[in-house]
C-alpha cells in the first residue's frame, strides 16, 4: 500500500535498469511530472544519459531524500548535506557538465545549482586567457574584433 | 587509436562549457558580479552578448570612476531593449552624482519598468548620498533590505509599500521616518532602527509626532509572521509601551528579541502582544540583577501556542579581577522560572552556556508543561 515502497526502473541510454524507490525517482521532476500525468509505467527511458552519469544523478537523488526524510537533528543533518554536496559534485570537469546537463534534462534543481556554482568558482577571478586554456574555449576573435570587445566595455576590463 | 578512444579523445579536447545552452551560461553568469560577467564577453563570439541575458545586476557605480556617461550608456544597454529577461536580483552601491542620474532615469522611465519585475533589492546608503526618502513601491517585490551607513540624523525617510514582501531586512539607525504602508502577510523581518532617536535618550511623552510613527510602524508590522529585532529598537519600543498599548501581533509565530539592561521587564507586555506565537529566542545583553521587575502577567500564548523558548546571554568578565562576577544570576533565575512555572504549552527550553553555573537551580523548577524538556546548549 504504501506509495514508496514502490520501486522504479530508470533505463539509462545504453539500456541499463537502476532500480530506484519512487520517492527517489520523484526527485527528477520529469519523471514527477511523468508520473503525475499518469504515466504509470514501472520502467521509464533516460534516453539522453549515460549509466555512468545516471548512477550519479541516483546516488545524489537517493542522499537528499535519505536526509529529507530523517527528522529532527537538522543542523547537523544540513551540514552533512552540505559536506556530500561538496564531496560529490569534485570531479573532473567532462563529468561536471555531464551531470549539469543531466540534472538540467531531468530537472534536478539542487545539482543543477551546485553543478553551475561548481562552474562559477572555477571561472572566477580567472584571466580571460586561463578561462579559455582551461575549458578549451576557441577565441574566434581576431586581434582587432577583441579589441573592439574590450574597448565596449572597458571599465569591466580595469582592476 | 579504436573509434572510442578517438571519441573521448575529441570530448577531452572539446570546449563543453561554450557548448552549453544559453540559460544554463546566464545561471552560471548569475553567480558573478556585473563586472565579472561582461568580462567575459572576450572570452569568443559565443559570449560576446550572453552576460546581457544575465537576470540579475550587482554593481559598483565606483568602477565607472564617475564617467556617468559610460555608466548609463551601459545601464541603458543593459536595462534596455536589448534585454527582455527579467530581473531577479537588483543590488546598486552608488555615491552622489550617479545617484542624482538615477533619479533622472527614474522619471525617464526605465525605473518604472524595473518596478514590474524586480524581486529581490537591496539598497546601500552611502554616506554621501543626497536621497532624502527612499520609497519603495512594488506589485511585485519580494526581498528588500536597506543598509545605512551614514553617520548623521538628517530627516530621511523610508517608506515601504509592497504587498508581496515575503522578507524585509532594516538596518537603519540614522532615518527618522520609517514608514510602512504594506507589507506580505506573515513576511519575516528584521529590524534595526532607531527612528532618529538618539543612543541612550529615552522616549518621552513630548515626542508626540514619534509616538504616532512609531504607532504606525508597529501597526505597518502587525501582520508579519517572524521578527528579529535589535536591542536599540527593542530599548524605543520600551518605551514606548510605557505610554501607549502595542497592537496584537496575532500572525507572529516566530520571535527573536535582543534585551539591553532593564528593558527586559516589559518582556511580559511584549508577549501578550503575540497571541500565537510558537518559538522565540531571548537574548539580554548587560543583565543586571534587578528585584523590581514584574512579572505576574502571564500571557495568552503561554497556554496555548508557545513551545519553544531559547535564552542567551553574555556573562561580563571584570578585567581587573580577572574573573567573571556572577552577574544577573538572580534575574536569569527569574527569566527562567516565569517560562518554567507559566508556560503550559512549553515543549523545549533551551539554555545557552551562561546558564550552566545556575541548570541545576533551573532544573528543579516546578513546570508547569508536563512534557517540557530543558536543553543545555553549549
Amino acid at each position: 500500500m504504501s506509495e514508496s515502497n514502490k520501486k522504479i526502473s530508470l533505463i539509462s541510454s545504453e539500456g541499463e535498469a537502476f532500480e530506484v524507490s519512487e520517492a527517489v525517482a520523484r526527485e527528477f521532476e520529469i519523471v514527477a511530472h511523468m508520473l503525475e500525468d499518469g504515466c504509470s509505467g514501472s520502467s521509464i527511458p533516460i534516453t539522453t544519459v549515460d549509466s555512468n552519469i545516471l548512477g550519479k544523478v541516483i546516488e545524489y537523488c537517493t542522499k537528499h531524500v535519505e536526509v529529507g526524510n530523517v527528522e529532527g537533528n537538522s543542523e547537523k543533518a544540513e551540514k552533512d548535506l552540505e559536506e556530500f554536496d561538496k564531496r560529490f559534485i569534485a570531479v573532473e570537469m567532462n563529468t561536471l557538465f555531464s551531470l549539469i546537463l543531466a540534472a538540467n534534462y531531468l530537472n534536478v534543481k539542487g545539482l543543477l545549482n551546485i553543478g553551475c556554482q561548481k562552474v562559477a568558482d572555477t571561472i572566477k577571478d580567472m584571466k580571460p586567457e586561463e578561462v579559455r586554456s582551461i575549458f578549451n574555449i576557441e577565441n574566434d576573435y581576431t586581434p582587432a574584433e577583441e579589441e573592439v570587445v574590450r574597448k565596449e566595455n572597458e571599465w569591466a576590463f580595469q582592476p | 587509436m579504436d573509434s572510442e578512444t578517438y571519441v573521448k579523445e575529441n570530448q577531452r579536447n572539446y570546449d563543453r562549457l561554450s557548448n552549453l545552452p544559453d540559460s544554463l551560461l546566464c545561471k552560471i553568469l548569475s553567480d558573478f558580479s556585473t563586472k565579472e560577467s561582461v568580462r567575459t564577453s572576450v572570452l569568443s563570439k559565443r559570449w560576446k552578448n550572453l552576460w546581457l541575458n544575465v537576470p540579475s545586476l550587482d554593481l559598483d557605480s565606483i568602477k565607472f570612476r564617475d564617467d556617468d556617461d559610460v555608466f548609463f550608456s551601459f545601464m541603458d544597454r543593459f536595462l534596455g531593449s536589448e534585454n527582455e529577461q527579467h530581473l531577479e536580483r537588483f543590488k546598486l552601491i552608488y555615491e552622489f552624482v550617479t545617484l542624482m542620474f538615477i533619479m533622472r532615469y527614474a522619471m525617464m522611465g526605465w525605473l518604472r519598468c524595473l518596478h514590474l519585475y524586480i524581486r529581490e533589492l537591496t539598497i546601500v546608503r552611502d554616506a554621501n548620498d543626497s536621497l532624502v526618502a527612499v520609497r519603495v513601491r512594488s506589485q511585485s517585490l519580494k526581498r528588500f533590505k536597506i543598509e545605512c551607513e551614514r553617520y548623521e540624523i538628517d530627516g530621511h525617510a523610508v517608506e515601504i509599500d509592497a504587498p508581496r514582501l515575503e522578507s524585509m531586512n532594516l538596518s537603519d539607525h540614522m532615518s527618522e521616518k520609517i514608514i510602512i504602508h504594506s507589507i506580505g502577510p506573515s513576511a519575516t523581518v528584521e529590524i534595526d532602527v532607531l527612528f532618529g532617536v538618539f543612543y541612550a535618550e529615552p522616549l518621552g511623552p513630548d515626542d508626540s509626532s514619534k509616538i504616532t510613527m512609531l504607532r504606525e510602524f508597529l501597526t505597518g508590522l502587525s501582520t508579519v509572521g517572524d521578527i528579529t529585532i535589535s536591542f536599540d529598537t527593542l530599548n524605543i519600543i520600551h518605551d514606548y509601551c510605557e505610554m501607549e498599548q502595542l497592537p496584537q501581533f496575532s500572525k507572529l509565530s516566530y520571535l527573536e528579541a535582543c534585551f539591553e539592561g532593564t528593558s527586559w521587564e516589559m518582556l511580559p507586555t511584549l508577549l501578550e502582544s503575540c497571541p500565537n506565537l510558537y518559538s522565540i529566542i531571548l537574548d539580554f545583553v548587560c543583565l543586571p540583577e534587578t528585584e523590581q521587575v514584574d512579572l505576574s502577567l502571564v500571557p495568552q500564548c503561554f497556554q496555548s501556542s508557545l513551545e519553544y523558548v531559547e535564552l542567551k546571554t553574555i556573562d561580563g568578565v571584570d578585567m581587573r579581577k580577572k574573573e567573571r562576577p556572577p552577574r544577573g544570576v538572580s534575574s536569569k533565575m527569574k527569566i527562567a522560572k516565569y517560562f518554567l512555572e507559566n508556560c503550559g504549552a512549553l515543549q523545549e527550553l533551551t539554555l545557552k552556556r551562561c546558564f550552566c553555573n545556575i541548570i541545576n537551580q533551573i532544573e528543579s523548577i516546578p513546570r508547569s508543561s508536563t512534557g517540557c524538556e530543558i536543553f543545555m546548549d553549549y
